[in-house]
């Protein structure tokens, strides 16, 4: 059916010959460039028993921020804020990336799997994809219906690209060292041909702030658009971005603090006197767009069809064991205060103080001389490796179609619409990616072996291939398929009149996905192999909103949004590397959200004051960490998910005569969980493999949503003469609150000890807050003219001046937990600080 | 404009409506579970034979219990299980896990849901959980919370079985093994002798009852009291009631199980005279009294005039403020024979430096002093005695031709220090 619909599609693609306008219309003529990538800190690594789909969305959970909507703007709070509050990981009102829509040429680039969008597909493509259009937070729809966080759109038409050669070459000590872009667009020739074409490379890791970091990338664009005729044009874009890198890790504030180092990355050690890390991410995962575009010169309409396919890899890499020590180098069992947890004082305890206060890198940071050691002498023994890299790898294909429309239907009335359908099948597996001296692997579940004495099968992770002795490249562990199909119709009236504008729109689709296991667990034999079930949902939203003229200089806008949307498939299983089950509770999440602004726009003065309220209902989350009551991995899906961000933004701009302009910018806001949500969980070890999952009400209720400051602010000076631009910025960042984890607020977690040990149970369940900081930024730029159509532009910035390095970006309980001698600090929060004073320079050169 | 100050005003309500925004607070375990069988019910199922052995409760089987955990295993004597007791019995629960103190405190009231366990006896103990490899086995941490839940807050919970006495092995009702007890009056035969356990091994010590029955306490060498001294004297243990075939035993979960121990306090001497060679400081005494060592008369001696006399005998002060029940003693001879009315015996808490303004508190002696031999008096002084200006008093009276004659020594007074 969905495969049919997708045909369906491609045969209104093709017969698309209508009506159209501009869609470009509404771009900004003031472009901010976007800066994704060199203020992404791209190489986090998330918890490494975070989540299921850990690794495969940069744009997700705690430690793998990316600002989302860096996208230009007019308005005054976006434009002063969204690369300033960058270093905080600030999330626009606490929203997760996934209520934030992007596409490309109409076509939504929010992954089918993650629901986010996943910006290293581009990265490195800077000149391409720098002035998107955007749609802030609740905006009447144009391009896009939006969701919460709003939405943001690529123009990559060929004729969008002026005619002019441009490059670029930057120099950082924050990912990478250097980053080279060459770019060229021919304009519309004679012929009806526009081309444009960017490559891009970032390398280079002798500046990198963290060490052990790597960072190799480089990108490609290529788009050919062809007039057709005075109304219709066909446009082919192609873009890709290679991008690998190793990754910084997460760690506890003890290691921190005994290496007295907020950037200590555990992922790295020594071999062959290089630095190798053994967390490396590797993303390839090219677009192909094929954009019709409608126009005719009434401009009163314009259609813009896209059939797209996306496709490729994204794999990061992992240090995975068999019966041997754990070989990341800050396992709680190897720093110092676990031997105090023990009673040791003395012995062991001052030899491994001394390791980490000495840093010694054998100690403090992986030893793989040790791990090809214990190897290289098991294959003499003939017996398998017990240490390995191994590759998880998300390999995606997916096609789909959109088709947007602009009208005028009257003087007063004006319609968006559109079109959206999309089929994608992602492929999730892991490979031996190197066996480290050893001679071979064998594909048992370790926390599974001896719980079973009675079941030879049950060790097994895939029944179809027992006792195979695996070599690089062989798949093992699990081994699934996500199918996802969605279709989407949205509609949206816009009414302008002298006094009032107002919108109303709505939008209306379906998802339905299934899960194909290709390995027949030993633990779960009846439900690993094969098909699921498939799941079907109606996705629906409401839009509205209402602007009232006071003058031409002050406005007050109200707009709310409702919608139901499809639970994440990526939380909609209990066990998605394994099983074939549903969580119970699946449901769709609804959302309501309401904002309320006052505008003013004089010309000394630019303001915006905007209240605004979201309120999520029955989000689910699926996490996955090891238990010690299990002694197993367990997964733990979460239902019900109630949570409420309400706050307040400010954003101003007040010219001092006529080359500064003050910059007040913040946002206070208060993001918290509203009602208990539901747990349930189960081992993949098979422990409970007769059905006897554990299910619990989480208690979590007027907790805070963690992820972000919940407060951001800056105040700044900007200077604007003679094509110098000086920006400086103070700002502060507060109500950074620790990620919870969920089990610490069940009653099976802390039973009566609210009565019979208070300050236990404080030390379990009350949420952890960061202290508020401050840091300053500088950037300078400027601009030369050496003759005509020649132009030589450089810019610096210097990030965190005052070199704070006590900012938490991140920071989260870890899901393992000592319920055994409730110490919570044997598992201690994971932390990640943001960079100390990093700078950036750039130069680049434009021939038109 | 009016719709946008009624909007105004709605958003400011959305806004601040849920002011309460203390977080959550974890409620405590609560459990809608029925007990529909006594743990005295559910160890009649199983018949305890000479050698180890069980029964498997079906996974159908709807049998509930109900009890009150008993152990903790928190100092480290009790290891991986857990007793409850419902009044009619206990059983001991084996679990796979350590640190289980953090969930099942003492007094915490669990439910325990039958189905799918084993119900056995180690060395004829009762015990429920797995059974495998011939031997009762605990169950699986990760399982615990499928069968035993908590409900509500712990309460304190005292001992319902009071033992003075020590039955033997068989002679002990089967409700009452597993259960907490509480040996009163007993004493460790090695008090003040040895430590809790030997550092490389569990090991027993005897208690004996009052009367003479004993019990054995046996102490894991993983408990972190291990190297304390049993205490001497007498006094309560408290402890699970178990046994080892037909050895009983008794298991302390930490040292404040073992109470109010006493060493009975040795009698102090306050005061004594033995012998008296001479009036030390502080005796007053009247001209008629004088010291006398002869083969006759020892100690303090009066003879009368046969005038009309009374003559006294004030012992120095004597503090008894401190001492409890203090008595005195001592020993006299009235060679001339006995006449009560002749011869007094008084205390005075305190002296006033005249006998006549004085308040005198007669101690009466017996009629039994004899002409020969001394006679010991003994008196327990009432707790008006117990002053810091203690004094004794002996008054000798005679009338016209009487010849009184009063011997008085080793004059002693002993009590116990408060």
């Amino acid at each position: 059916m969905k495969k049919a619909l997708l045909w369906l599609f491609a045969f209104l693609f093709i017969c698309n010959t209508a009506f159209s306008q501009d869609n470009g219309k509404t771009r900004e003529k003031k472009k901010k460039q976007t800066t994704t990538d060199t203020t992404a800190r791209a190489g986090v690594d998330g918890d490494t028993y975070s989540d299921v789909g850990e690794g495969q969305d940069d744009e997700s959970d705690a430690g793998n921020y990316v600002p989302g909507l860096l996208h230009s703007s007019q308005d005054v709070y976006t434009n002063n804020t969204s690369y300033t509050f960058s270093i905080a990981y600030f999330r626009n009102r606490g929203l997760d990336n996934k209520y934030q829509n992007v596409c490309w040429n109409g076509f939504s680039a929010n992954s089918l799997v993650t629901g986010r969008a996943t910006y290293s597909q581009w990265g490195g493509l800077n000149h391409i994809f720098r002035y998107p259009e955007a749609l802030n937070n609740l905006d009447a729809p144009t391009f896009l219906f939006g969701n919460a966080g709003g939405a943001t759109s690529y123009n990559l038409r060929a004729t969008n690209f002026r005619r002019q050669i441009r490059a670029s070459y930057s120099l950082t000590n924050r990912t990478y060292s250097n980053r080279f872009i060459l770019t060229g667009a021919t304009g519309v020739t004679k012929k009806g041909w526009s081309f444009a074409g960017s490559l891009s490379a970032r390398f280079g890791n002798n500046l990198s702030y963290v060490e052990g970091t790597t960072y190799n990338s480089f990108g490609g664009f290529f788009a050919a658009e062809k007039k057709l005729n005075s109304e219709n044009w066909l446009n082919l874009a192609l873009f890709a971005s290679y991008t690998s890198r190793g990754m910084q890790s997460n760690s506890v504030q003890e290691a921190y603090d005994l290496l007295n180092d907020h950037y200590y990355n555990a992922n790295w050690g020594w071999y062959q006197g290089k630095q190798r890390n053994a967390r490396v991410r590797t993303v390839c995962e090219p677009v192909i767009l094929l954009t019709h575009t409608y126009a005719p010169k009434s401009n009163k309409i314009n259609i813009s069809s896209t059939l797209a396919t996306t496709f490729g890899r994204n794999s990061t890499t992992s240090l995975n064991w068999y019966d041997v020590p754990d070989p990341r180098p800050d396992y709680y069992r190897y720093l110092p205060s676990y031997q105090i947890d023990n009673g040791d004082t003395n012995g062991f305890y001052n030899e491994i103080l001394n390791y980490w206060t000495t840093n010694d890198q054998s100690y403090t940071q992986i030893n793989w001389d040790k791990l090809y050691e214990v190897n290289q002498l098991a294959a003499a023994q003939g017996k398998r490796a017990q240490y390995m890299v191994e590759n998880r790898i998300y390999d995606h294909l997916q096609f789909g179609g959109s088709s947007n429309l602009n009208a005028d239907l009257s003087e007063h009335v004006k319609i968006a619409a559109g079109l959206d359908v999309r089929g994608m099948k992602q492929r999730n597996y892991k490979t031996i990616g190197d066996l480290l001296g050893g001679s071979y692997w064998l594909d048992v579940d370790k926390y599974s072996e001896g719980d079973f004495p009675d079941d030879y099968n049950v060790q097994y992770n895939d029944l179809n291939h027992i006792n195979d002795t695996l070599g690089v490249g062989d798949v093992f562990g699990y081994d699934y398929d996500y199918h996802i199909y969605t279709q989407r119709l949205w509609a949206s009236l816009l009414f302008t009149y002298n006094h009032v504008d107002f919108h109303i729109g709505g939008e209306i689709g379906g998802t339905e996905f299934w899960r194909t296991g290709h390995m027949k667990n030993g633990r779960w034999q009846d439900e690993s192999y094969g098909n699921s079930e498939k799941r079907n949902f109606l996705d629906a939203a409401v839009k509205a909103g209402v602007t009232y003229k006071i003058n031409g200089r002050n406005y007050l806008v109200l707009n709310g949004l409702f919608q139901r949307q499809a639970p994440g498939v990526l939380n909609a299983f209990v066990a998605p590397r394994i099983r074939n089950k549903y969580a119970d509770n699946i449901t769709s999440e609804k959302l309501y959200s309401g904002e309320f602004s006052y505008i003013l726009k004089y010309p000394a003065i630019k303001l915006r004051a905007t209240a605004y309220f979201i309120q999520i209902m029955d989000a689910m989350r699926l996490i996955s960490f090891y238990h010690d009551d299990y002694a197993s991995m367990v997964n733990y899906s979460i239902s019900g998910i109630d949570q409420r961000h309400i706050g307040v933004e400010l954003g101003a701009e007040i010219k001092l005569g006529s080359m500064f302009s003050l910059i007040l910018a913040g946002n206070y806001g208060d993001y918290r969980y509203t009602d208990q949500a539901d747990g349930i969980m189960n081992a993949e070890n098979g422990v409970d493999m007769q059905g006897e999952t554990v299910d619990r009400t989480i208690y979590w209720k007027n907790f805070h949503v963690a992820g972000t400051p919940q407060v951001a602010a800056t105040a700044g000076l900007k200077f604007n003469h003679n094509y110098w631009w000086v920006n400086i910025n103070a700002n502060y960042f507060d109500k950074i609150y620790c990620d919870l984890n969920p089990e610490r607020r069940t009653t099976t977690a802390t039973g009566s000890l609210y009565y019979t040990d208070p300050e236990l149970y404080h030390q379990i369940a009350d949420q952890t807050r960061m202290k508020g900081q401050f840091t300053l930024d500088v950037s300078v730029s400027k601009s030369w003219r050496i003759k005509s159509g020649y132009l030589i532009g450089f810019n610096a910035s210097v990030t965190n001046l005052l070199n704070n390095k006590n900012l938490v970006t991140t920071a989260w309980e870890q899901y393992r937990f000592d319920f055994t001698g409730y110490n919570v600090n044997k598992f201690g929060n994971k932390y990640y600080y943001a960079f100390g004073t990093t700078f950036y320079l750039g130069i680049n050169f434009t021939f038109n | 404009m009016k719709i946008f100050k009624h909007t105004l005003w709605i958003l400011a309500v959305v806004l601040f409506a849920s002011c309460d925004l203390t977080p959550d607070i974890a409620p405590v375990p609560h459990s809608d579970l029925k007990a529909n069988t006594t743990i005295a019910e559910l160890l009649a199922m199983h018949e305890i034979g000479s050698l180890d052995s069980y029964i498997h409760i079906p996974d159908s089987s709807d049998i509930i219990i109900t009890g009150i955990v008993t152990t903790s295993d928190e100092h480290g004597n009790c290891y991986k299980y857990i007793n409850i007791e419902d009044g009619t019995g206990g059983i001991q629960i084996k679990i796979n896990n350590t640190a289980l103190y953090n969930k099942f405190k003492v007094g915490q009231r669990v439910y325990v849901t039958c189905g799918g366990l084993d119900l056995g006896d180690y060395r004829k103990l009762p015990q429920m959980g797995i059974w495998a490899n011939d031997a009762m086995q605990a169950i699986p941490s990760g399982k615990i919370s499928n069968y035993v839940f908590c409900d509500g807050v712990p309460q304190p919970f005292e001992p319902q079985i009071v033992l003075t006495s020590i039955p033997n092995a068989n002679a002990i009702p089967d409700g009452w093994y597993n259960r907490l007890v509480r040996l009163e009056a007993c004493h460790f035969v090695e008090g003040g002798m040895a430590t809790y356990c030997d550092p490389n091994a569990a090991t027993s010590h005897d208690i004996e009852m009052a009367d003479g029955t004993t019990i054995t306490m046996r102490t894991s060498n993983y408990a972190d009291f291990i190297n304390e001294m049993l205490p001497s004297g007498n006094g309560t243990v408290v402890g699970i009631l178990t046994r080892y075939n037909n050895t009983v035993q008794i298991v302390i979960r930490d040292l404040d199980d073992v109470q109010d121990f006493v060493i009975p306090q040795q009698t102090q001497t306050i005061f004594s005279v033995n012998y008296p060679t001479a009036f030390e400081d502080g005796w007053i005494h009247g001209a008629d009294w004088s010291i006398i060592n002869n083969s006759s008369f020892t100690g303090f001696y009066y003879n009368g005039s046969t005038t009309v006399s009374e003559s006294w005998l004030i012992s120095p002060v004597i503090d008894l403020s401190n001492v409890s029940d203090p008595m005195l003693e001592f020993a006299h001879r009235a060679p001339q024979g006995f006449n009560s009315a002749n011869m007094k015996c008084f205390y005075t808490p305190v002296y006033t430096g005249d006998v006549n303004t004085t308040l005198w508190i007669p101690l009466p002696l017996s009629a039994a002093s004899g002409t020969n031999t001394f006679v010991t008096e003994s008196f327990d002084l009432p707790e008006g005695a117990q002053s810091e200006n203690f004094r004794i008093a002996f008054k000798a009276m005679e009338a016209l031709g009487e010849n009184v004659q009063w011997a008085i020594n080793n004059i002693t007074i002993t009590g116990l220090a408060k």
